[in-house]
């Protein structure tokens, strides 16, 4: 395979988009689709940046939420991997607890989660930590229980204890895991997030989808939709710088 | 140079095995990896252990060095015995430096972090400590990559670091666990001349494991053979050649000698084995 270069490794992608919203727009205009029904790329675009300050209200609350939830999950999911791959009746005892967070949607505990605790931004910050910390917390605890047996037996050659094994070899071992955790961690929080305005509140992009959607005003719908998709590329690349910074070594 | 048995019969060994047994125990079957195994290692000493693979002798030095517990019978260093139960005492695990098969470097630190990693866990924080990285990084010509990292090193000297990290805190015991078997035969001897001549100048005790009967006469005074299935102890056979060592004595009579000896010795464990 042949190395990519910097300049098509940022050309590529760019290429892709104006292919895809080419096309999409050619599509309206050869088969006359109405705005109403899908707007063209340039009119969602356009609305983007000429409404932009009567969304930011919403964009603002929706990044709070995802973010805030975000940074609670990461380490509560850490902390509990740590605790869970030392202990091992810990983890027998919450591994299917844990499992049961990841796999139940959690669009099916929310409207009961306000029912308990009202529509303020705690809750779906609340929400967002649920939903999201248990990925993490899977990725981390892979990574933490698969260090190679040849890295153990050396921290055990020099009696190391076990705070120096974890600090020295079983979390730089596992980080590349727990970044993965922390990526799909991103993904859980913008989905999480989201799901929870749909159900309730009139904050939040989420919410403004629904009520964009019902007044037909489908190019906001979109822009809301593309600011969601802004956000949640925003973390992702975040969450990669902070890899880059981190992992400096090769394997 | 060499310590006359009378004065051995009188000290106590550096390191005594008496009737150690390991034995490995999976959900399928049982395993004795090591079946009453009786060493005695005298201060200064360089053994080898040699043997097939699944002979065990990774499980004797794993078991002086506290990574893995034996079954039953007793270890000694300098006549204290390694704890049944408990974890080594730090006293006991400063005297040994343990040197891995593959040399074990951790990636996401540099040469001279992997080198220092003892004295961390250790908690050496001296001056002198520091000195004495330089001093080894020096010896094997590596001090100008002290902040590489391994990915960006050969293995020649990937393994040379593995050496000198086991070395840092300048135990007293060197166990060595097939240390350059995963190099080219050149740098291995290379390797071996440079191990024998640390070995001369610092007086060390070395356990030394191989597979290679060439490398184990060139390098020991004593070699114990070991057996497998059960793994065990089958011969000892003192080698009695010249130091300091050259590699042109691999044509020497005396040295083919020793060769063929310990391929029979060898050999016979291999037909035992099939029965």
């Amino acid at each position: 395979m042949k190395r990519t270069t910097k300049t098509t490794s940022i050309l590529a992608p760019v290429v892709t988009f104006f292919i895809i919203f080419g096309l999409w727009e050619l599509a309206i205009l050869i088969f006359k689709i109405p705005r109403w029904i899908l707007p063209g790329p340039i009119a969602i675009f356009n609305t983007m940046i000429v409404k932009f300050a009567d969304f930011w209200p919403n964009i603002w609350v929706s990044m709070q939420t995802i973010f805030i939830g975000f940074i609670f999950a990461v380490p509560i999911g850490i902390v509990l991997a740590g605790i869970i791959t030392n202990f091992k009746t810990l983890a027998a005892a919450l591994d299917p607890f844990i499992i049961f967070l990841v796999v139940t949607p959690l669009i099916t505990l929310v409207p009961l989660l306000m029912y308990f605790l009202g529509f303020g931004i705690e809750v779906r910050i609340l929400a967002v930590i649920i939903q999201s910390f248990a990925i993490v917390n899977m990725n981390a605890a892979t990574g933490f229980a698969n260090v190679e047996l040849l890295r153990m037996e050396l921290m055990q050659s020099v009696r190391a204890n076990r705070l120096q094994t974890f600090s020295r070899v079983v979390l730089p071992s596992a980080l590349p895991d727990v970044f993965t955790g922390m990526k799909l961690c991103g993904i859980f929080a913008t989905t999480a997030c989201i799901s929870v305005e749909y159900v309730g509140g009139n904050k939040g992009l989420g919410s403004q989808i629904i009520r964009h959607t019902q007044y037909i005003a489908t190019e906001k719908a979109f822009a809301c939709i593309f600011f969601v998709a802004v956000i949640g590329i925003i973390l992702y690349m975040l969450v990669s710088l902070l890899e880059k910074a981190i992992i400096r070594w090769k394997i | 140079m060499r310590i006359p048995w009378e004065v051995h019969f009188l000290q106590e060994p550096k390191i005594r095995f008496t009737n150690v047994t390991k034995i490995f125990k999976t959900h399928r079957q049982i395993i004795t990896a090591v079946e009453k195994a009786n060493l005695e290692i005298h201060e200064g000493d360089f053994v080898s252990l040699i043997g097939p693979s699944g002979c065990g002798k990774s499980t004797i030095i794993r078991m002086l060095n506290d990574i893995t517990k034996p079954t039953s019978g007793e270890i000694y260093v300098d006549g204290e015995m390694i704890p049944q139960k408990k974890k080594i005492s730090s006293k006991q695990i400063r005297k040994m430096g343990f040197i891995f098969q593959q040399p074990n470097l951790l990636p996401w630190m540099t040469v001279r972090q992997n080198v220092s990693l003892p004295l961390k866990v250790f908690g050496l924080k001296d001056e002198k400590w520091e000195k004495n990285v330089d001093k080894l990084l020096e010896m094997v010509g590596l001090k100008e990559y002290e902040d590489a990292y391994p990915s960006e090193i050969s293995s020649g000297m990937i393994q040379k670091i593995g050496v000198i990290r086991a070395m840092v805190h300048d135990p007293e015991i060197l166990l060595m666990d097939e240390p350059f078997g995963a190099l080219d035969e050149m740098t291995r001897e290379q390797l071996d001349i440079e191990l024998l001549d640390i070995w001369s100048r610092t007086k060390k005790t070395i356990v030394f494991i191989t597979h290679n009967v060439e490398e184990a006469i060139l390098m020991a005074s004593k070699v114990y053979v070991m057996g497998t299935n059960p793994g065990r102890i089958v011969a000892e056979v003192e080698i009695d050649l010249e130091r300091p060592r050259r590699l042109d004595m691999i044509t020497e009579t005396k040295f083919i000698e020793y060769e063929k000896k310990l391929t029979s010795l060898i050999g016979e464990i291999d037909l035992s084995k099939i029965k």
